[in-house]
């Protein structure tokens, strides 16, 4: 028994040599490399000169990096949530029997399948103030009369970074929950339905306690990748107006990529380190549930 | 008679669920086609119809000027063959190094397991965000700044711990049986591990290396990081580029999306119908 487990460690490490070793050298390094560098004054093209912690002094101290954080941080609470609870009655109205369940599940998947710039720019030209059709369609339902300038004020510029998250994540939360869903027995609600249990009472008792836990990784998962959406906040509203969507990666790129402070733009990311530590170690734990 | 009214209320209720579930799907459509029916519209108009005061629900003058201009003035077919390029080389690449560590992972107990396998998750979870500014700089170090095949050595380390992780439990759900037998027949390890088990997890492997291949083809941050000179540049940075000005081409922009984006929603369907999709899908980054 014993020379059989040496025998597997052996095999084991042999056929993943090579991805320990690309990983090693183009992940594990590149990022120990970089936590150094954040503690100089790294700049593109220049040489690091050891500064300690004065990256993490300016970045504290600068107004524009605490807005980013409250902004990542309202955005984030914002989008999690919509996902959460749209995903959930997604994956309850897709449980139910009718015809063309499984086209209706293909198609409302399409949104999570499209490149992400793809779905980008089509919101953005969905909200444009000139020839954009939601403004139209709002003047058509009389909730508005005249034309909003969506990018132009701080709380419709969140708003569309919001719905465009929104639109192409919930299908994740959606087939996350429809596939636990399907697994639980029919038996319980027939047992429910004869004791006359009312249909918020078989979500509240039945439903709910078998779909927490895919609901909170979910939620959690899609967190870590909120959390750092750059893309989406990028190229939709540019963090503007004047800095009122700029979420902590367009700081972190401007800083890094524009103003070519490199070593500043990682100790952002260094800073937000305890968190998705955090984030990461509760996914680790419901994600590795079996291992002693 | 009060049991019986009792019963009445009840399939009422039903019913009534039943009609909820179904309005909420016919809307949730409806919010989830038609962006996408509006830049398949958008991009068959001319410019002077995209602005009319009244948007049009459909092409009035049936258009494919903004086709044409992107692909004879734009540098978008060669964009498209080098996102083409760098998302093949890499999705097959990621699927040979990442394939035996799911196959150990799942199937064999060794020393070292549990802390491998939540290193692979770790790998899995960190955000591209993290690493975006080290990747420059190695890149920067190795002169492969600017070459599609700089991509092609970072894109990796978001396929292979994502495959590694992802084609676990496609490969614990295959019986052990077949392995068993092949091992008493004297098949080493190696042999069972893609003579046996690899066919037997290919619908699995098929839709994970299209889900790979879907993450590199959007790429974005990495691209618009590394890449600046046209000649290498994926599509996500040329259709960034094309925005300029108060009034963007918008019928040209909805031509790149489409372009973009059709191929990988037939993929991706023909994919969900015939193979395991759903879980797969699940665990893309976005």
């Amino acid at each position: 028994m014993k020379s059989r487990e040496t025998k597997n460690t052996k095999f084991a490490y042999k056929v993943n040599l090579p991805l320990i070793i690309f990983l090693g050298a183009v992940l594990v390094f590149p990022l120990v490399w970089g936590i150094c560098m954040s503690f100089t004054n790294k700049v593109i093209g220049g040489d690091a000169q050891f500064t300690g912690l004065k990256n993490y002094q300016k970045l504290i101290g600068d107004p524009e990096y605490r807005r980013s954080i409250v902004n990542t941080i309202k955005f984030t609470a914002l989008s999690i949530t919509l996902k959460t609870v749209l995903g959930i009655c997604m994956a309850l109205a897709l449980n139910q029997n009718f015809k063309g369940r499984n086209a209706a599940r293909a198609l409302l998947m399409i949104p999570w399948t499209l490149p992400n710039i793809v779905v980008v720019y089509n919101w953005r030209w969905i909200f444009n103030s000139s020839g954009g059709i939601a403004n139209h369609i709002l003047k058509s339902l009389h909730l508005i009369d005249k034309d909003l300038v969506w990018f132009g004020s701080a709380g419709l510029a969140l708003l569309t970074i919001v719905v465009a998250n929104v639109w192409r994540g919930t299908p994740f939360f959606g087939v996350s929950i429809l596939a636990k869903l399907q697994t639980i027995s029919k038996d319980y609600y027939e047992a429910a339905d004869i004791d006359g249990a009312n249909l918020f009472q078989k979500f509240r008792y039945i439903t709910f306690p078998e779909i927490k836990d895919v609901t909170i990784l979910s939620a959690l998962m899609s967190t870590i990748w909120t959390i750092n959406e750059f893309e989406t906040v990028y190229l939709l509203t540019g963090g503007g107006p004047n800095g009122a969507t700029e979420v902590m990666n367009v700081y972190s790129y401007k800083t890094a990529m524009r103003s070519m402070m490199l070593g500043r733009g990682i100790a952002v990311a260094v800073l937000a380190m305890p968190v998705l530590m955090i984030l990461i170690g509760l996914l680790t734990r419901r994600m590795l549930p079996e291992e002693k | 008679m009060k049991r019986n009214n009792h019963g009445k209320k009840r399939k009422n209720k039903i019913r009534m669920s039943d009609v909820i579930g179904r309005i909420y799907i016919v809307i949730s459509l409806f919010i989830a086609l038609f962006p996408i029916y509006w830049m398949i519209n958008t991009s068959f108009k001319t410019e002077y119809e995209i602005y009319a005061k009244t948007p049009t629900l459909y092409p009035h003058k049936f258009s494919l000027d903004a086709y044409k201009y992107l692909l004879e003035n734009t540098n978008f077919i060669n964009s498209m063959k080098n996102s083409l390029i760098v998302a093949a080389v890499v999705s097959v690449f990621s699927i040979l190094i990442a394939y035996p560590v799911a196959y150990t992972l799942a199937r064999l107990k060794f020393k070292g397991r549990k802390m491998f396998s939540k290193a692979i998750l770790f790998m899995y979870l960190l955000p591209t965000s993290v690493l975006y500014i080290p990747l420059y700089m190695l890149l920067a170090k190795l002169r492969l700044t600017n070459t599609i095949w700089g991509l092609a050595v970072i894109y990796p380390t978001f396929t292979l711990p994502y495959i590694s992780w992802i084609l676990i439990p496609h490969i614990a759900d295959i019986s052990r049986e077949l392995e068993e037998a092949a091992e008493v027949d004297g098949c080493t390890k190696l042999q069972t591990m893609y003579r046996i088990v690899f066919p037997l997890a290919l619908p699995g492997i098929v839709s994970t290396t299209i889900f790979t291949f879907a993450m590199c083809w959007g790429e974005y941050l990495y691209a618009l990081v590394n890449l600046t000179s046209l000649d290498a540049q994926t599509f996500p940075v040329v259709i960034s580029g094309l925005i300029f000005g108060d009034m963007p081409p918008w019928n040209q922009l909805m031509a790149a999306a489409v372009l973009a984006g059709i191929p990988i929603i037939i993929i991706y369907t023909l994919a969900s119908g015939t193979l395991v999709g759903g879980r797969t899908a699940g665990g893309v980054k976005g």
